[in-house]
Formats: structure tokens, sequence, C-alpha cells
């Protein structure tokens, strides 16, 4: 459905996107995993053609984004971070608008607009501005306007940060009907539980360079390592510096008396962790191991100097 | 094909009548429209009890005067109005990333400025030339003396309206340009008020869009074709930056 190869952006001196490469194939949800900086946006801004790029390229079904923007474009739907209407327009007026860019006749239009809205639940709010509506309300319509030219695949930034969790679970909900709907959802976040509620693929960028890209549960069954939790009588900077030199440990979260630690020899850390924990002299209140979820993942990823 | 300029058309008709952007142009307009041959009228009386001696019979008003006056208020006032009004038609877009679901949905940036300027050039001239007509209404009824004939006027409001679209053209370029309307609206006026001396040397006077304006006040198109020419032409410049400027933003 999507190829992206090479894409690279930069802003002045200041690279954005230096290269990446991802697949998204038809009919799936990819989650566009990374923190706050790491791209996500410019690289959602680029696939809906809303900003350039300086090098790679974008294939939708094998054509060439450069080449077929404006028809490409009639095919997908965008749902940014933070949607922006006309404020002073009704929902039916907004989207009377929106399908005027697209084509659509008067009839299509009107029957369109009722499905999106009453898709989104927004239809009794139809008739008022939406100017007036609420965050949750905003991010809703915003959906709808990016269904409205029954688009192949749908781009939502951040869709659900914003929201309450019911908010939250109502769009993931929809997330998943569209997907049975025949829908490609690509969508990028922050939060990793959304990830692993729908999508099926994943991607990781951190410092625009794509760490990992692969099916989610490829990725489960590759990168998943124990973890150590870890929580002491005292506060853990200290134990946590020592242990972090250690050769099999990956790396050391800790918070205040808890402390997390990621090993990369789970033989050597059995035989080993513990006893170094005692000869530090730090009281162990809990000592448990758990099996890392996409968190852990994406923790181990961005914090990593190498690929995993 | 054309979708983008039907659209914005439509949506720059909902967002003027919302946001009362016809309403301000219009009281901007036919407010003086109004009120110029009402003061036009009393300034003879105004002015004697204002002086010892009596000067009024040196302040003769004729419908000629009157209406003279008229399309000098409007170019001091009115122009102003209809600038700020306009100049943030772009910078508001682009800044607030209202643009962005439009984009998204392979809107024509070319069409989507077509259509404003269109828009904008078609409603300022009727509003321009309904403040012609009443004026030319009350002056013929206050004033008396020195007739201009109604068509004459009319043209003078076309005139007039030429020289209006060359400026929402220069407008609508530096509001593509800036992020801020308030800093394209004051750029545009500078520019426009700085030909007018330009405008008094011979050698290019005749190719200079405040030509339009001494037509205007004399009530004929004579002399002025060239000047139309050059207006129309440099609108259309001005209007081709803008959709490359608009081709090119980065809406997001």
């Amino acid at each position: 459905m999507l190829r992206v190869e090479g894409l690279k952006k930069s802003y002045k001196d200041f690279e954005v996107l230096k290269g990446i490469d991802f697949e998204v194939p038809k009919g799936c949800i990819y989650g566009f995993l990374g923190k706050n900086g790491a791209g996500k946006t410019t690289t959602m801004n680029i696939l809906t053609g809303l900003i350039g790029f300086n090098g790679g390229n974008v294939f939708y079904d094998g054509k060439s984004f450069k080449d077929n923007k404006r028809s490409i474009l009639s095919m997908i739907g965008y749902v940014p971070q933070d949607p922006v209407f006309y404020g002073y327009m009704n929902a039916y007026e907004y989207l009377k608008f929106i399908g005027g860019l697209s084509g659509m006749v008067e009839l299509d239009i009107k029957r369109r607009s009722e499905e999106v809205l009453s898709i989104v639940g927004l239809k009794e709010a139809a008739k008022r501005k939406v100017g007036g509506y609420s965050g949750g309300m905003l991010q809703r319509f915003a959906i709808a306007v990016a269904l409205f030219n029954r688009p192949k695949m749908l781009f939502l930034d951040e869709p659900t940060s914003s929201l309450d969790p019911q908010g939250r679970m109502e769009i993931l909900s929809l997330i998943k009907e569209l997907k049975e709907q025949g829908i490609t959802v690509f969508f990028s976040t922050h939060i990793l539980n959304d990830i692993e509620r729908v999508c099926d693929q994943v991607t990781i960028l951190d410092k625009g360079v794509v760490l990992v890209s692969d099916e989610l549960k490829a990725l489960k069954d590759k990168y998943i390592k124990p973890i150590y939790d870890i929580e002491l009588e005292e506060p853990c900077e200290e134990v946590a510096a020592k242990i972090k030199s250690l050769e099999w440990v990956q790396n050391v979260v800790c918070h205040n008396t808890m402390m997390s630690v990621y090993v990369s020899d789970i033989e050597a850390s059995k035989t080993k962790l513990l006893g170094i924990m005692a000869d530090s002299g730090a009281a162990v209140i809990s000592y448990s191991l758990r099996k890392s979820d996409l968190e852990d993942i994406f923790i181990r990823l961005v914090n990593s100097d190498e690929n995993l | 094909m054309m979708r983008t300029f039907k659209a914005y058309f439509k949506k720059e008709i909902i967002e003027s009548i919302r946001q009362y952007r016809y309403v301000i142009i219009a009281i901007g307009i036919v407010f003086f429209a109004v009120s110029n041959p009402i003061l036009m009228k009393m300034l003879p009386k105004i002015l004697s009890n204002q002086m010892s001696a009596d000067l009024s019979s040196l302040f003769v008003v004729t419908r000629r005067a009157a209406l003279i006056n008229h399309i000098g208020d409007l170019l001091e006032i009115g122009f102003l109005v209809i600038i700020f009004t306009l100049s943030s038609t772009l910078s508001d877009e682009l800044i607030s990333k209202k643009l962005v679901f439009p984009y998204s949905k392979g809107c024509s940036p070319a069409q989507m400025v077509v259509a404003k300027f269109i828009h904008h050039v078609l409603a300022t001239s009727l509003i321009i030339v309904l403040g012609f007509i009443i004026n030319y209404y009350y002056v013929n009824i206050l004033i008396t003396g020195d007739d201009v004939p109604f068509l004459s006027y009319m043209l003078s409001a076309v005139l007039v309206g030429v020289y209006f679209m060359f400026n929402i053209g220069m407008c609508m370029l530096f509001s593509s340009l800036f992020k801020k309307g308030f800093v394209a609206g004051l750029i545009s006026i500078a520019v426009s008020y700085s030909l007018i001396p330009i405008s008094g040397i011979n050698a290019i006077k005749a190719y200079m869009p405040y030509r339009l304006i001494s037509a205007a006040t004399a009530f004929s198109i004579e002399g002025a074709v060239t000047a139309i020419i050059t207006a129309a032409a440099v609108s259309t410049l001005f209007i081709a930056l803008t959709c490359y400027r608009m081709s090119k933003a980065e809406v997001i």
C-alpha cells in the first residue's frame, strides 16, 4: 500500500529525517512510535502532502507520490494532532466544503455527511458551530472529515493523546472498525498501550532514524527480554549506577526506590544480580522478574547506541 | 475541474457574512457616500460660524466638487478599511493551520488564491459601485450646479474598482508572505501611498495605477487605458506570485 524509501527531510542544517525506510501493507493498522521530536509528525506531514521532502521516495500502490500527488491525496485521509477548522461553520457546512474540494456531487455530500457523522457520533451536534466543540468532539470531527472522501488509507497523528480514557477507547475501537472496512490505518503515538491494543505492525523512530520496523508479534518475540523490578528501602541511584556498569546489564531505569534492570544475558543475571545487590549493602524490599512489554522494548531501543 | 475554486468561492462568501466582512467594508464605503455630501452641504455654514469674516462665498460647493471629494475620501479611509479587512486572508489561514485539511484533500493552491482574489475584487467592486450610487443620489438631492452625468460617475466607480483590484492583488501577495495580516496591510498601504508621488513623473505616469484615480476624478476614461492594462497585468503578476508562494508554503 505505502512504501517509503530513504526519506530525508532537513530544516536548514538540522536533519529531521535521515533516510527512513518502511513499508505499510494494505488493510493493516500500522503504529508509528517515537519520542517527542523523533520525526513522527514530520513523516506524517510528508506522507500527506503537507510539506515537501529533500530526498528519497514515497510510493502509494506502486505510484510515485512526487508524480501523482493530487490523485494520491484523493485516496488518503489525514487527522492532524491539533485539527483546526473554520470555526464559524457548522459540521454540515464544513463537510460540504470538503466534499466540494474532493469533487463530490451534492447528493453524495449529503448522504456521506450523515454517514460519517453517525460513525463518529456527532449527528446531534452537527448543526452547532465547530468553533464551539470540545477537544474530544474536534478529534472525532477530524476523523469524520478525514473519512469523508472514502480514503483507502487514513493517517492519524497522535489521535488519542489529548483525550480522556473513555475518548481514547472510543477512538481505538473506531480504528479497529476502520480496519474491518478495509481501510489501512497509519497512526503515530507515544502511548504504547494504544499500539499494543490495536496495531498489527510497528515502526519505532528515534532522532530521524528507524530503529525497528516489524510486525508487533515478531517484535515481541524478537525483543522481549526479562526485566528485574527491584524495590529498595533507600533511593536507588547509587546502586543503579553500579549495576549499570555491568557488562550484561543493558539499562537501568531508576525511580526513587524502584529500579528496573534490563539485562542482555539472562543466565548471567540469574546467577549474579542478587549477589551483587547483597554485596552493595542495599536493603532489598522486593525482587521480581517480569517479561517486558512494548514500553520496555521502546525504552531499550531508544536508549541503546546500536540496534538490538 | 475548478472544484477548489468553487469550494473556496462559496467558503469566502460564508466567511465574509459570518465574520461581518461585507458589513465592515460596506460601512467603510457607504458611510462616506452618505456623510460626504451632507458635510459638503454644511461646510460653508460651518466655516461662516468659525470665521469672523463672511468667507462662505469663497466655498461654493458644486455637485462635481462633491463627487470628487467623495472619491478622495474613499481613497483615504475606505482604502484603509478594505486593506485591513482583507490583509489576513492568507496569513490567517497559514498561521492557524486551517489549510491542513484542504491541502491534505488535494486542494489546488492556485485555484484557492484565484477564488479568494475574484471574490474580494467582486465584493469590493460591488460595494464601491453601491457607494457611488448612494453618493450620487445624495449629492443630487443636497447640492446643485455643475452636473456630472450618472454614467460618467459609474465609469469613475469602475476605475476606482480597478485601482482597488491592483491593491487587493498586492495585499494578497503580502498576506501570503507575512505571518501577521496587520503587517501585510501596513506594507500594502505603504507601497500604495509611495506610488502616488511617483505617479507624478511624466515619463511613467500613464502606466501607474494612480492614473486611474486621476481619470476617475476627471470622470473620463481618457488617458487611463494604459493604466487599466498595467493594473490588470501587475495584478495578474501579483496573483501568479501568490499562487506560487501558496503552492510552496508548508501549511503545518
